[in-house]
């Protein structure tokens, strides 16, 4: 909404500086979004008058002009060499000095030597200086204008403009009276109470009007101005409307848009000797179709709310005008209709058929019903006064609804919810200059109010209250700090564990990294084991579509869009949700990590290797093993990863033979291939909701003093056992001594029989109660062999040789 | 007997030529090891008469004092020379670089919301969450939003293919306050909850994507425990805690929110410049959240008494915060997932740098 300082002064006498006064509709909730003040820069700009001319010796177009530019006519006069056309002794125009910024063409006036004569100003056009255009050449002021004098503000060009934006529920601050009333129910100024115009017809209106459609239509007035002379707006109007963004059409057409951005109240003018005679407000017929003020033609349907005369539509209603019967310069006979429009239906219209017009902004948020009536009057009024004519009766259909709520407001609420006492009498004071009648102290400490008729916010105590507040100043509020109980913890255990998870991730050297929710049905499908997918009915894009199953492919997608930057070496994780079952959508947090390229860029001393799998199964592990789950408790199911990893490179991690914790491998080389991925990727899932998590209690340490033994042994074993197997085997060979066994080393070839390979390991045996024996420790080193070669086959290398 | 004074002239010039560790040792061993000189004259006094025994004793025992000395002072001498040209070996260039750290990043949006918890923990909220698939009803309805409010038109809403159980649409929340709606049906007051996590609009350019985070508190009591002094105090308090400073000129300007009533955008004072925003300086404002007392309706809706209960709600944007706080210029950015972008942005999993609310107090 925009509107000029001058147009608010009509409504609003104040002493407040123009800084202050945007500062007040701020802090009022009509939050000023930029402003114009163009008396600095047209400040220099001075009403002068040529005094002589002459032709340029040197060039035909020009000629050279003395100019008086002082009220003292003994002052000397200025040269100015001047190309414009339309110049002539004795007219009165804009003069600028050297030195002084020219808006319109953007550059500072330096003075100058044009084909050898000297020019030590300008004269100007409106162009010139961004006040619109001209049609012949400089401003040609009237013979009356005071030389001298600054001509900016006496032609009132220095008129700020203010652009507010309107938070939905206040309707009518989208007129100009709107605003001023609230500045003055501030107490930032006084409110003018304009006189409407009462108009009484000087003859029956010659048009009927019915309203078929009563639920979007209470009420609809109208009425004929006849033998009107349709012509330029006067100047004021023009400029008023130019400021705030309107182009200047017709006086009939201007004074319907003054009156929408003054009070509120859209109207729409009619040429009435190209309509019907029978107006009808309706639903459209589908199929009609209809062409707009724009130019454009719509094909409406019964879902639209139009204006029709016996031919069909000729408005959308509240929202665009026709072409056909739209006011021109030649009208002599106007139908101005003013009525009130359903938000829905003015909506519903301006929506589906991409209409944004400045009826339809105000019908939506809702009109003040007392409008219908006095809008129409003042706007015959301003026909009347500038096109002349003379005003029918008013026609109508319905009834002017009433919206007048009766609020009881208790005064000790308003410091319960705002903290603030404020006396009754002053509340009164707020109430009444907002517009609320029949303000009354009832009993019970409380009073009673009626609501004004264009307020479609307030129905009840509480919307009352945001009022009082409102005007008495937010600043005004109380700074009162809240009671915090003592020993407070923000985070449940089970709500701490994403962030512990995401920072065990970095520890262990993976870069966070947060990607959408969503992505492409093609994806949904590779990475959901062929359960439906969870669709977006309006996605944004094909490649945003539907909600993912798993985290790996937003992790792939950013491998790929880092190898575009040749970043090839990536450990990347993302803690986020994953969404499944179609039927019934759910989500679960997991925890998802990539290796790729190479280990972390080596110093001199080392060399970098390249990831493999076991560097992404000891993420996994780590994992977990930090969060709190004992590691040893998980199974390695090798066939259990799904279909997007590698088979022989892969695992499903699980606790019993029902719970997935997770996965880790080599993503499947199938799976690179459709990211455009050129190198391995090892990836995992951690479902971190199904880890069975526990706060970890902390026993007593005791100490082991007795002396640990340390003993390695090499098995030669098929090469398909896998070493889950041996180690498990290890273990299990005694229960009481056994603490570690760590596999160290692997060999396949020259010593080992085909088919065979050689697995080394070292067991950790610690004595319980004394210090071990050889003996012992012979016996516990037979157990651990005849243990491993039970489960698998194996037997102690070198023993058969 | 020996001749001491000759084998004392003997072993003190050949510890004077010894210069290894190793030539000092053959001289220990030459005199007082097992077959040493010494130790055979020592043993050799046992045939010799006690007068003679004494005399001699002393002598021998003299001298084993006055070898020991010298052999121990050439020790250390030769020892202190070996150290030297060890260190002297072992000298390396400590201008070589060394790895990179092993540790990882963590992304601005996590550091974001663990800061803003922990500054509104210290206020007495705890933490709440929710699904991001969502009911229209807890999305929309149960806030009062009405069915024609322009943020139910698809345009502004993703809505899902699949429905909720009743056959009502389901939708992706288009903000945190579905977790507050949750909270109150499942509980009575006192609540004093925030909800962080992921939302979606259907918005994609320069500064919108179509999912973002949100942080939303709710706090609701007994109406004479809480008013909107109560809820100016946490605004400020959060804002000057969490962008660092004491005297950031923060305002309360009256707006409009369907679920609460009075409604409050906060701005916060800042400086714009060609590099920039500048927070805490210069005369502009800068809007950073918006709040209010929770609507009567929205309290009805969630099964709590609007005549007994009452409290103060609030959201914001944690990107936003982000961009702002750590200068982050493109929205966009934070979800390309490149990787020296969080390198340059990211957060030591175990930075510190919390602000209490006593720091800027």
């Amino acid at each position: 909404m925009k509107f000029t300082l001058s147009w608010l002064y009509e409504y609003l006498h104040t002493k407040e500086a123009l800084a202050d006064l945007m500062h007040h509709l701020t802090m009022l909730g009509i939050e000023v979004e930029s402003y114009d003040d163009p008396t600095p820069r047209l400040a220099p700009f001075l009403i002068a008058q040529i005094k002589t001319l002459e032709k340029h010796p040197n060039a035909d177009r020009l000629n050279v002009c003395n100019v008086q530019i002082s009220a003292d006519e003994s002052e000397p006069l200025v040269q100015v060499v001047c190309g414009a056309p339309n110049v002539y002794s004795g007219m009165k125009t804009v003069f600028a000095h050297i030195g002084t910024h020219i808006p319109g063409l953007d550059i500072t006036l330096k003075a100058g030597n044009i084909r050898g004569v000297a020019s030590n100003g300008m004269l100007c056009s409106l162009n010139e200086l961004n006040l619109g255009q001209d049609q012949d050449g400089i401003v040609d002021l009237p013979k009356d204008a005071l030389v001298g004098r600054p001509f900016a503000k006496i032609f009132g060009h220095d008129d700020p403009t203010i652009e507010v934006s309107i938070t939905p529920n206040r309707a009518d601050c989208f007129g100009v009276v709107g605003i001023a009333r609230d500045i003055a129910a501030a107490g930032f100024g006084d409110y003018i109470h304009k006189k409407i115009p009462v108009i009484s017809g000087a003859y029956p209106c010659p048009k009927t009007v019915k309203i078929e459609s009563k639920d979007n239509c209470p009420v609809y007035m109208g009425r004929t101005i006849r033998n009107v002379k349709n012509t330029q707006s006067p100047e004021w109007l023009q400029q008023r409307l130019r400021k705030i963004g309107l182009e200047p059409i017709s006086a009939i057409v201007d004074i319907t848009n003054y009156v929408c951005y003054d009070l509120c109240r859209p109207l729409h003018a009619f040429d009435a000797d190209t309509m019907g005679s029978n107006i009808n407000v309706r639903k459209a017929v589908s199929g009609e179709t209809f062409k707009g003020l724009n130019d454009k033609e719509y094909a409406v349907s019964d879902r639209h709310l139009v204006i029709a005369d016996e031919s069909g539509t000729i408005a959308l209603a509240g929202v665009l005008g026709g072409k056909t019967t739209g006011t021109t310069l030649d009208t002599t006979t106007v139908f101005l209709e003013s009525a009130l429009f359903h938000p829905t239906a003015v909506s519903t219209t301006g929506r589906e058929l991409n209409i944004h017009t400045d009826s339809r902004v105000r019908f939506e948020r809702g009109v003040d019903p007392e409008s219908v009536r006095f809008g129409l009057d003042v706007a015959t009024q301003m026909i009347m006064d500038i096109c002349g004519g003379e005003p029918s009766d008013i026609v109508m259909a319905g009834i002017v609804p009433t919206n007048l709520n009766e609020i009881r407001l208790e005064l000790v609420n308003v410091k319960l919810l705002t903290g603030i006492s404020i006396p009754a009498k002053v509340i009164e004071t707020y109430l009444t200059g907002l517009g609320f009648t029949n303000i009354h102290a009832v009993p019970g400490d409380a009073i009673k109010m009626t609501t004004p008729s264009w307020r479609f916010d307030i129905s009840n105590e509480q919307d009352v209250i945001e009022e009082i507040i409102r005007i008495h100043g937010y600043d005004n509020l109380p700074n009162t700090p809240l009671e915090v109980a003592p020993g407070f913890k923000p985070h449940s255990f089970a709500q701490s564990i994403p962030l512990k998870a995401k920072k065990i991730l970095a520890t262990l050297g993976l870069n966070e990294s947060i990607h959408y929710s969503f992505v492409s049905e093609k994806i949904a499908n590779q990475f959901n084991e062929g359960n439906p997918t969870i669709e977006l009915m309006n996605p944004i894009s094909q490649h945003l579509s539907h909600m993912r199953p798993s985290v790996l492919p937003s992790l792939l997608e950013t491998i790929q869009r880092n190898q575009a930057y040749q970043h090839k070496n990536l450990r990347i994780f993302e803690v986020g949700s994953v969404y499944h079952n179609a039927a019934k959508p759910t989500q679960e947090a997991v925890a998802s990590a990539i290796l790729t390229g190479d280990s972390s860029v080596s110093d001199w001393r080392k060399h970098q290797y390249t990831y493999d799998v076991f560097d992404i199964k000891a993420i996994a592990f780590q994992l977990i093993g930090r969060l709190g789950l004992k590691i040893e408790t998980v199974q390695i199911d090798s066939e259990g990863a799904p279909s997007w990893y590698h088979p022989g490179q892969s695992a499903a991690l699980k606790l019993g033979p029902k719970l997935i914790l997770g996965y880790f491998g080599r993503v499947h080389p199938t799976t690179e291939k459709s990211f455009d991925i050129e190198q391995p990727v090892f990836g995992c899932e951690i479902f971190l909701d199904r880890l069975p998590l526990k706060p970890t209690k902390y026993s007593a340490y005791a100490p082991n003093l007795l002396q640990s033994v340390e003993r390695d042994f090499a098995m030669i074993m098929d090469s398909d056992v896998p070493a889950a197997k041996l180690i498990k085997a290890a273990e299990a060979a005694d229960k009481d001594y056994i603490q570690t066994v760590r596999l160290f080393d692997v060999y396949m070839g020259k010593g080992v029989p085909e088919g065979k390979k050689s697995m080394a390991f070292s067991v950790t045996f610690v004595p319980k109660d004394t210090t071990f024996n050889d003996e012992q420790i012979q016996q516990l080193s037979q157990k651990v062999i005849a243990s491993v070669t039970k489960a698998t086959g194996g037997e102690l290398r070198g023993a058969s040789a | 007997m020996i001749n001491i004074e000759a084998l004392e002239n003997e072993t003190l010039s050949s510890i004077k030529v010894a210069n290894t560790l190793e030539a000092i040792e053959a001289i220990r061993l030459d005199v007082v090891g097992k077959n040493g000189k010494l130790t055979h004259a020592m043993k050799d006094l046992a045939q010799l008469s006690p007068d003679e025994k004494r005399q001699a004793g002393q002598s021998l025992n003299s001298f084993r004092d006055r070898f020991a000395a010298a052999l121990q002072e050439k020790k250390s001498y030769i020892e202190s020379r070996v150290l030297e040209s060890q260190l002297q070996t072992e000298r390396v260039d400590v201008t070589l670089p060394v790895g990179e750290a092993v540790s990882g990043f963590l992304h601005p949006i996590t550091r974001v919301i663990d800061e803003v918890t922990h500054i509104f923990a210290q206020m007495g909220f705890s933490v709440a969450e929710g699904p991001d698939i969502e009911t229209d009803h807890n999305n929309f309805t149960a806030l009062n939003i009405p069915e024609t409010h322009p943020a139910r038109q698809m345009h502004d809403t993703f809505y899902l293919k699949s429905t909720s159980e009743d056959g009502s649409p389901l939708l992706l929340r288009t903000h945190t306050s579905p977790v507050q709606v949750r909270t109150m049906m499942n509980q009575q007051p006192s609540i004093k909850i925030i909800a962080p996590g992921r939302t979606y609009r259907c918005d994609s350019d320069q500064t919108h994507t179509p999912m973002f985070h949100q942080i939303e508190g709710l706090y609701i009591d007994l109406a004479e425990k809480v008013h909107m002094g109560h809820l100016k105090s946490c605004i400020e308090t959060f804002c000057r805690t969490f962008f660092d400073s004491s005297t950031l000129p923060i305002r309360f300007r009256p707006s409009f929110f369907p679920f609460t009533e009075p409604s409050a955008e906060i701005d916060i004072g800042c400086k714009r410049t060609k590099d920039g925003i500048q927070i805490g300086v210069g005369n502009d404002w800068l809007e950073i959240m918006g709040c209010g007392m929770v609507h009567p309706n929205v309290l009805r809706n969630c099964g709590i008494d609007p005549e007994i209960y009452q409290g103060f709600a609030f959201g914001m944007g944690v990107e936003r915060l982000a961009m702002l706080k750590y200068n982050i210029p493109d929205l966009r950015t934070f979800f390309e997932g490149d990787s020296k972008w969080i390198q340059h942005y990211g957060f030591f999993p175990f930075a510190t740098g919390y602000r209490t609310q006593e720091d800027v107090a």
